[in-house]
């Protein structure tokens, strides 16, 4: 079942307040809206598409390639909210979950988070595994969706991947990467993620 | 609403990430460690090696904290950093002498990026071996009137009262720009 189109943007927004704050957060919104809505103006498809406008606009508050950084963070902080929205979906809490080798359970959480992704924005993200790396690619990414750059921006998803394999492995740091990213012509969006922690 | 954006530099180890967590609301996560272990990799990974941190003053005033990366091959960071910053700090360990030049260096680096308000802290003078603030003002060449302020930076209260000293300067410098107030 499709949620409805306000509890699917409740992560992003969560994971930005956490770490811009609400009056930063407002002031962004009234910014994007104008001054009677403190909420950001959503397309009539899904809120997931607007966290570009967002992320845009954090770049002008801050400067573009901090606002990378921040969208990272936000990123991280948004997998504990988008783990409790979907999380009979995700089902990463299951005791045959939790009973699997580590990277059995970081190889099945990572489809999950795809399918999921997939039911509720529309997007075909897809996960492969090849040799020492796994591969995380997107079609339609909601992050870079209406952008246009000359570099890879889906920093965002960065940090929800990194902080989904560190929470998994015990806050274990992994090694998340674009290499292909549609903002900048690529036919697809396109994530390494290393299979050991690096630390 | 006012966002204020303060940079928080200094050479490596000076405290510039022990000094944002102290007053932070939210976790301070530096990933430059881990950036280091995958040096090559530096490029592709340096929107990520910064700290951050934040405070909200009050409802209208939110402080927002970035630190530096300390090491020299990271330099490449700090002008994109320093864009929009409305003031800085540059952190100086009073243990390390053999650090005052560098410190001295990246003040007039940040300087020259934006004329902003800053602050030096003046950082371990809780520990034996600090030099005393006056020497360290003179070895680090610093004018008179620059704030010149002694810091721990493991302590709430230190670290708060060097960024309201900066606060006054960059409240200052807001007043001074305002149309229609004498220059």
């Amino acid at each position: 079942m499709r949620s409805n189109s306000h509890s699917t943007s409740n992560f992003v927004e969560k994971g930005i307040i956490e770490i811009l704050g609400e009056a930063q957060w407002k002031k962004i919104c009234l910014k994007l809206n104008g001054k009677n809505n403190n909420r950001p103006q959503l397309s009539s498809e899904k809120k997931y598409p607007e966290l570009g406008k967002l992320i845009d606009e954090i770049g002008e508050v801050f400067g573009e390639a901090v606002g990378f950084g921040i969208a990272q963070r936000a990123g991280s902080a948004s997998f504990k909210y988008f783990q409790t929205e979907f999380s009979q979906q995700l089902n990463f809490t299951s005791l045959e979950m939790l009973t699997k080798p580590l990277r059995s359970r970081l190889r099945e959480g990572l489809i999950s988070i795809a399918d999921c992704l997939n039911r509720e924005f529309g997007i075909r993200a897809s996960f492969e595994e090849i040799k020492d790396e796994w591969r995380w690619r997107v079609i339609g990414c909601s992050e870079c969706s209406r952008r246009e750059s000359e570099e890879k921006i889906c920093y965002f998803t960065v940090g929800l991947i990194q902080e989904f394999l560190s929470w998994s492995a015990g806050s274990k740091f992994f090694q998340v990467e674009e290499i292909a990213c549609s903002a900048r012509g690529d036919p697809q969006c396109e994530f390494t993620i290393g299979i050991t922690p690096v630390d | 609403m006012q966002t204020v954006k303060i940079v928080v530099t200094g050479p490596f180890n000076a405290g510039k990430t022990e000094f944002i967590r102290s007053v932070s609301e939210i976790d301070v996560v530096s990933t430059e460690r881990k950036i280091s272990l995958e040096e090559e990799k530096v490029k592709e990974t340096t929107t990520v090696a910064m700290d951050f941190g934040r405070i909200t003053v009050d409802e209208d005033l939110v402080l927002y904290l970035f630190g530096t990366p300390g090491q020299k091959r990271f330099d490449f960071m700090w002008e994109i950093l320093s864009e929009g910053m409305l003031g800085f700090i540059v952190m100086v360990d009073s243990t390390r002498s053999e650090t005052f030049r560098e410190a001295r260096s990246i003040l007039e680096t940040f300087h020259a990026y934006a004329p902003t308000p800053y602050v030096v802290a003046a950082n371990k003078q809780d520990r034996e071996g600090a030099w005393d603030i006056e020497d360290m003002r003179l070895a680090l060449r610093l004018d008179p009137t620059v704030k010149f302020l002694p810091c721990v930076a493991n302590s709430k209260e230190k670290v708060k009262s060097v960024l309201l000293e900066l606060l006054y300067s960059i409240l200052a410098e807001m007043d001074k720009n305002q149309p229609g107030k004498p220059g």
